[in-house]
């Protein structure tokens, strides 16, 4: 007898972001297993990501071509932005690499960068020459950072260096005593340079790690005097001076450690070793050496941070990312030693495996994107991210993460200027610069591909066939139309597909009205259809996936509706 | 000229000559006597010295004059002021000289005793200083953290103190060394000077004992000089009869020759004066 179809509606597919953690039958049908490329969009639903958009469109660097070169590959590694006599500057740095036909690396140069304004709304990045380093090379590896209207450029092993919107020089020039004050005491010179690589301006120092290669030690400069630091002399050179020197060595609740990071958060300074985190307060207060200083609030252990650019601070908690996952430290020191605040706790297997076989930990990054309420770590080695939805967590506690792919950068910058947010994205792709992520195309041109698989679902009824005949998708999508495919199947894989075409209205262009913006005349560009697609097959349990490619257009996932046959009881 | 005359003449003559001769005689032995009384009389009047014996020794006063004290400083007073003196000296010279030396020894004594304590509050100090995890902080302010310099400001204090305490203490002792130096000093003379009174007052007995010489030399002088009174007037006795007698003898003997002159008186020759006293 025929038997009456069901229909189970699944309001928000993939809302609640991945979930590789919880059992998939018991699991609120918000969550999914894939959602690459996705974002929880402006609609509330999983969505497309942006693309990364080109953003600059040369990268002016001068540097001799090696004999026998072949190929040459110009990737973009570090990027920072600040304020110099009221204008905002971005500087990168650049590797340019030439390889024999052989893939043999040939020469090596690194570059420091300014981003430019060629003409027009055209960005480049334009060489900064800089003092000759010992060890050039660690500029790929460096932290920009801006103080006191200056951008400073630190890089392991090489001295400290200062742009200030013209030059770059290095942090000691001139003469020791009048022009700087070098780390010194009774004894001599502690430090001949600021060469560490572990550095961030808070509280009106720079504090640094990594100096001399002591990634125990923090050196802190003066007051406001980045070329100031500790001067322990019984007379020093500058009465005034308050630059010291935080030693953790012996603070390690683990009895061993090394800073990996330092970031200041609630006037506290956290100092994040690899394993461990050392909580200094009053770092804010006028000398930390003085009687009112800095003092160890907490430490914690077996909470550490992976790599230097592995932190976040979204003004309201710092993100970082430990070998567990993404952690947050607000919600780590509220809870002492019972942390929860583990936004990666829906996939913790999942991105822990991925930064256990991650040997090079510079390649994890993560960056906080206000604009686009996300937080995101990047495998750069493995050319994945995981985004993290912001705005308000999971069922389950956790943050609402999706994965990314094809993220070929290795670091982002949130940075605004001109009242213009902008999330600017470092190129490992050769020659690209920067890119922006932006809607748009894509900086190849090349499509990326949004994929979304639900949990198995049982529909209540563990026991019993299904037999899956008709399935809705609800699609948002924009500006132009894309090649969809629906997929489905039974216990666990996706055993069939169907095409799909995804529509989309144009964008109405008139009066150069781009993608609805401004534009009094034209209809919304936003496209809400729903598509069905016959389905087949039977199983216990029923998954259903959706993918696309994304090249220029925008699509969201707003509501899958399966009709069903429910059947015997196996 | 009669025989008696001549005669009586010659023993005129020889009378006078006689008398002469025994008051020439008379003279010599006068001035025997007289020689013989004053070499007398010079050691009888000679000064024969005196002394005096008393507890403390025996003092006396030679013939010559020379005086022998007999009795000499007390040694060991003397002695024992030298040694109070020279203490005195040398005290004095510990108080005028440098007191830098004895000033370091008492700020290492006196740092040596606040050198637990001051261990104690500097471990306490670290103690709470790693507690609150400072341990490690140094700042150009301070060297190191804020109370690393108040405990050195306190060890600086503390030896600031001590250091002038110790500047005080040895300039207390110095004043101290001056005074025990001049007290010595004082008990040093005062002890040089007290082994001199023996002698004082062996010199006083002797100012007693001359009182007893001056008395004995007055008896002496007294009897020498009745002795030579006497003398003198035996001698002059002697000589009054001898001149008396010489006297006698003459005026004897110019009676014989008056005499012998009356019989020459007749007017005859000494011839016939002979004759006739020869009985022819």
């Amino acid at each position: 007898m025929a038997q009456q179809q069901q229909n189970i509606t699944i309001s928000a597919p993939g809302f609640q972001g991945l979930n590789t953690e919880d059992s998939p039958l018991q699991q609120d049908p918000g969550f999914c297993v894939v959602a690459d490329n996705a974002v929880v969009d402006k609609f509330g639903r999983i969505g497309s990501r942006k693309p990364w958009t080109e953003f600059t469109t040369a990268i002016n660097v001068t540097y001799s071509a090696a004999s026998g070169v072949a190929s040459t590959q110009i990737k973009t590694h570090r990027i920072g932005n600040g304020d110099i006599n009221g204008t905002r500057y971005v500087l990168a740095t650049v590797g340019v690499y030439q390889y024999d036909a052989s893939s043999v690396l040939l020469q090596e140069d690194y570059f420091i960068c300014k981003l430019t304004t060629a003409v027009g709304p055209v960005y480049e990045l334009d060489e900064i020459s800089y003092p000759a380093l010992g060890t050039a090379s660690a500029l790929a590896d460096a932290k920009i950072v801006s103080f006191n209207d200056r951008l400073y450029i630190f890089s392991a092993t090489n001295e400290c260096l200062v742009y200030d919107g013209s030059t770059i020089t290095k942090l000691f020039t001139g003469t020791n005593d009048v022009d700087y004050i070098k780390p010194q005491d009774d004894s001599g010179v502690l430090a001949a340079a600021i060469d560490g690589d572990v550095a961030t301006a808070a509280f009106g120092r720079l504090w640094v790690s990594g100096v001399n290669g002591d990634y125990q030690s923090i050196y802190y400069s003066d007051l406001l005097i980045a070329t100031q630091w500790y001067d322990g002399r019984a007379v020093p050179a500058d009465a005034q001076n308050t630059g010291g020197i935080i030693d953790v060595n012996e603070y390690w609740p683990r009895g061993t450690d090394r800073i990996v990071g330092i970031v200041a958060h609630n006037n506290a300074l956290f100092i994040m070793g690899r394993e461990s985190i050392l909580v200094y307060n009053n770092a804010a207060t006028g000398d930390p050496a003085g009687t009112d200083g800095i003092v160890l609030a907490d430490t914690i252990t077996g909470i550490g941070c992976v790599n230097r650019d592995a932190i976040a601070n979204i003004g309201s908690d710092v993100l970082f990312v430990d070998d567990s996952g993404v952690r947050s430290l607000g919600r780590t020191i509220q809870e002492k030693s019972a942390p929860l605040g583990d936004l990666t706790s829906n996939i913790r297997r999942d991105i822990t495996d991925i930064i256990a076989v991650t040997a090079d930990k510079t390649t994890i990054s993560l960056s906080y994107w206000p604009d686009e309420n996300l937080t995101v770590v990047n495998f750069s080695n493995d050319a994945q991210a995981f985004a993290i939805e912001m705005r308000a967590p999971s069922v389950t506690g956790g943050n609402k993460v999706t994965r990314w792919t094809d993220t070929a950068w290795e670091r982002a910058m949130y940075y605004e200027v001109a009242g213009e947010a902008r999330v600017l994205l470092t190129s490992a792709k050769s020659g690209y610069g920067l890119f922006l992520y932006e809607d748009g195309l894509n900086y190849n041109d090349e499509p990326f591909e949004f994929k979304y698989e639900s949990n198995s679902f049982t529909f209540g009824q563990p026991a019993n066939f299904k037999f899956v005949k008709q399935i809705d998708f609800t699609v948002v999508s924009t500006l132009t139309d894309a090649q969809a495919y629906a997929g489905w199947g039974y216990s666990g894989r996706l055993d069939y597909s169907k095409a799909l075409t995804i529509t989309a209205q144009a964008p109405a262009f008139y009066n150069v009205a781009y993608y609805n913006q401004d534009d009094e005349y034209g209809p919304g560009l936003t496209t809400f259809k729903r598509y069905r697609v016959n389905a087949k097959g039977s199983g216990e349990s029923v998954l259903i996936g959706f993918r696309t490619e994304i090249n220029g257009n925008t699509l969201s996932l707003q509501e899958i509706n399966v009709q069903t046959l429910i059947g015997r009881i196996i | 000229m009669s025989l008696w005359n001549l005669l009586g003449a010659g023993g005129a003559l020889a009378a006078g000559l006689d008398i002469s001769e025994e008051m020439r005689q008379t003279g010599r032995t006068g001035a025997e006597e007289m020689r013989a009384l004053g070499e007398r009389m010079a050691g009888e009047t000679a000064f024969r010295g005196y002394g005096v014996q008393t507890g403390l020794g025996r003092s006396q006063v030679s013939p010559t004059g020379g005086m022998d004290l007999g009795v000499g400083p007390q040694a060991g007073l003397m002695q024992g002021g030298q040694q109070l003196y020279g203490g005195a000296q040398a005290a004095m010279q510990r108080a005028l000289g440098d007191t830098s030396a004895r000033e370091q020894e008492i700020f290492n004594r006196s740092m040596a005793m606040q050198e637990p304590g001051l261990q104690r509050a500097q471990a306490a100090q670290q103690a709470r200083e790693y507690a609150m995890g400072r341990g490690g902080v140094r700042g150009s302010q301070f060297g190191g953290t804020a109370e690393d310099a108040a405990m050195a400001r306190a060890r600086a204090e503390a030896m600031n103190q001590a250091s002038f305490q110790a500047m005080g203490q040895a300039q207390q002792e110095a004043m101290n060394q001056a005074q025990m130096g001049n007290l010595a000093g004082q008990l040093g003379l005062q002890g040089y000077s007290a082994a001199f009174t023996p002698m004082q007052q062996q010199l006083n007995a002797m100012q007693v004992a001359q009182q007893g010489a001056n008395m004995a030399q007055t008896g002496q002088l007294t009897g020498a000089g009745y002795l030579a009174q006497l003398g003198l007037g035996g001698l002059q006795s002697q000589i009054n009869a001898d001149l008396a007698a010489a006297q006698l003898y003459g005026n004897l003997a110019g009676a014989g020759a008056t005499a012998l002159q009356g019989i020459a008186g007749s007017g005859g020759s000494i011839w016939d004066d002979l004759r006739q006293a020869l009985g022819f």
